[in-house]
């Protein structure tokens, strides 16, 4: 599995989480989850996982999946990658 | 393009202040991917137009046709996958692969092909479509091993084949070319299990993000080039005339030229303009031309220049002769300093090298050529193009009124106005979409953007075909407009380069004052950076400077209007 081995991952996530829901500020975007993100739907979902693999070149696991409902729990899945 | 770019795309767009272009996406696997790179991929090609991708039902490809047909669409994406001939074929159902099931495999999808068919027949009837045919590797379904055929896969692949050649024999359908495909993308890599049992995604992203590029651009095409300059030496033959003997044959290894002077005669006989230029005296030039086996008709060759000036010299001739731009044109040459020194002056020209010796290098360039020159359908005027400015029957440019009046009344001038028939006419819009110069704003229009100004109350939508002495140029001109009482607003108005200098749009004008009793007219005019003989025309028939919208009034036409003799076919018009 690649480790994440590149610093800024939170600043990288930020841009990620701006593709797919364009209408959040970047403030927004660090206490984003499916609750507080009327848009954020099994689409966005999907566009969410395509762009994290895109951008740090990875693979998202099954299992990894539900681990991705927030933007604090996607950071804390990358930073466990990272520290592989 | 990645899943990240497609986004970006289609993020920037969405402040574009221009109209909503609607199209649909019909498919039988969940969209997702597919649906993004469409919709980034149109949204690329259509600026100033904010693109929505209207998505059928899951696992419903007929259901999605018919739902497709309903909406208000620009066009249609079709995708068809083997699933969507029988579910059987899918990985997301479980009814069956025992050999006793696979007869029945193979007649339901025929049965779903004549469907399908018959539904994109359909939705053609309303909207462009563009359409892919089945893109995966079949399943394991046969009992074979994976190396033989069996019966089931090649009936299969049969039907699959079929369908593509009844879409691609039906009016508004246009049909991803599987080679193409399969150059972009390896048939081994594109399917993705784990998406398609998890999501119902099938498609890994790099050839979802293919499969939308190739079905975006059947739908919001390139315009295609108008004209092709070529050298001679080492280019159209090898070897250098009056230096030593030229070939193109395999006795000599240099039969790709021979393949070189195929492909252009092919582009000729399909309407592209076809110049010379090469460094050697005219005579040499002519002789060389002049040999019996050459595969390009010497005919179809003009203007040819033969002399020692820089090549650019001879190409700004032959862009005047042809009087098209820079950017409309291909210029092929050997020598990447001549390509060089053309390019320096015109840096919108297309330059490619001819890589003589190379054979490989010279098959990719005339793929190259097929998709720089390639168009959906050929229409009459393209048979038309080249012998008639072979004639030497051109009129004279530039010159004095005098002139061009002994050379007009000579010419034997009809016009023929035609209502534009749409669909199925591409002819109108094609020429709205690729002329330049007499354009009375620049607007280009998709399939659905002019079917609806035609198709308006009010609407005024001619085009006018032309013929004199010299031979006929088709349908040169076309006109949209508004009409209410006696007042007519002109919204496009183009006129082919082709047809310059003989004053048809003054007759054209002068048609429409007298036919609908006109008091005035208004154009819809927009200055671009190439319409400049449709500027130089409205300037004739208005005092000071341009302005806006010009309105001419039918007294101040008839105070400004030079002689005409043109004489008005009558039979067709509206």
């Amino acid at each position: 599995m690649p480790v994440i081995a590149l610093d800024g991952v939170e600043r990288r996530l930020v841009r990620c989480f701006g593709l797919v829901f364009p209408e959040l500020g970047t403030d927004e975007i660090p206490v984003a989850s499916p609750s507080s993100v009327g848009t954020w739907d099994s689409l966005a979902s999907i566009n969410l996982v395509a762009v994290i693999e895109e951008e740090f070149g990875i693979q998202v696991e099954l299992e990894e999946l539900g681990d991705m409902m927030s933007f604090a729990t996607v950071l804390d899945l990358l930073e466990r990658r990272r520290g592989r | 393009m990645t899943v990240s770019e497609a986004l970006a795309v289609m993020h920037a767009a969405r402040a574009a202040s221009g109209r909503v272009a609607r199209y649909a996406l019909v498919c039988g696997a969940t969209p997702v991917h597919l649906g993004t790179f469409v919709a980034a991929e149109l949204q690329r090609r259509l600026a100033d137009t904010r693109v929505e991708i209207v998505n059928g039902p899951y696992g419903d490809v007929l259901g999605g046709l018919e739902q497709a047909a309903r909406i208000d669409g620009d066009g249609a994406v079709v995708v068809v996958e083997w699933s969507d001939l029988d579910r059987r074929l899918g990985l997301r159902d479980a009814a069956g692969w025992r050999p006793g099931d696979l007869p029945d495999v193979v007649t339901n999808a025929a049965w779903a092909c004549d469907a399908i068919v018959a539904g994109v027949g359909r939705l053609a009837d309303r909207m462009p479509v563009a359409i892919s045919g089945p893109t995966l590797p079949l399943p394991p379904v046969a009992f074979t091993p994976g190396w033989m055929a069996s019966t089931v896969a090649v009936d299969l692949r049969r039907l699959a084949a079929d369908l593509a050649a009844r879409h691609a024999h039906l009016a508004g359908v246009r049909v991803v070319e599987s080679q193409r495909l399969d150059t972009l993308s390896a048939p081994g890599t594109r399917l993705d299990v784990r998406s398609w049992l998890t999501i119902g995604f099938p498609y890994r992203r790099p050839h979802a993000a293919i499969l939308g590029e190739l079905l975006a651009q059947l739908l919001v095409p390139t315009a295609p080039k108008k004209g092709l300059i070529t050298d001679l030496d080492d280019t159209v033959w090898r070897g250098v005339l009056g230096e030593a003997s030229v070939s193109w044959d395999l006795d000599h290894r240099s039969h790709a030229h021979a393949l070189y002077q195929q492909l252009l005669a092919a582009l000729a006989d399909a309407g592209v303009l076809i110049g010379v230029v090469c460094k050697a005296d005219a005579t040499t030039v002519e002789a060389g031309l002049a040999a019996r086996d050459l595969l390009l008709p010497r005919e179809r060759l003009f203007p040819v220049e033969a002399h020692w000036e820089p090549k650019s010299v001879s190409v700004e001739r032959i862009l005047r002769a042809w009087n098209i731009d820079a950017a409309s044109v291909v210029f092929v040459d050997d020598s990447p300093a001549e390509l060089a020194e053309v390019q320096s002056v015109y840096p919108d020209l297309t330059a490619l090298r001819f890589p003589t010796g190379d054979d490989a290098g010279v098959y990719a360039l005339l793929e190259e050529l097929r998709d720089l020159f390639g168009k959906p359908r050929l229409v009459p005027e393209d048979g038309l193009r080249a012998p008639t400015t072979a004639t030497g029957a051109l009129p004279p440019v530039a010159s004095g009124a005098d002139r061009l009046d002994a050379f007009l009344a000579r010419a034997e001038q009809e016009l023929t106005v035609l209502p534009v028939a749409t669909p199925g006419d591409g002819r109108a819009l094609e020429l709205v979409n690729k002329t330049n110069q007499f354009n009375l704003n620049g607007r280009r229009y998709t399939d659905g953007e002019w079917r609806a100004l035609v198709e308006r109350d009010g609407s005024v939508a001619l085009v006018l075909a032309y013929r004199e002495r010299y031979g006929p140029l088709g349908r040169i001109s076309v006109l949209a407009g508004r009409r209410a009482g006696a007042h007519l607003t002109v919204d496009t108005w183009v006129l082919s380069c082709r047809a310059f200098s003989r004053r048809i749009e003054w007759a054209t004008l002068a048609w429409l004052f007298d036919r609908w009793h006109l008091s005035d007219i208004t154009f819809a005019y927009a200055p671009t950076p190439k319409n400049h003989l449709a500027t130089g025309f409205l300037q004739e028939l208005v005092d000071g400077a341009l302005p806006a919208a010009p309105r001419v009034s039918a007294a101040a036409f008839a105070a400004r209007k030079p002689a005409l003799s043109i004489r008005w076919s009558a039979a067709e018009c509206p």
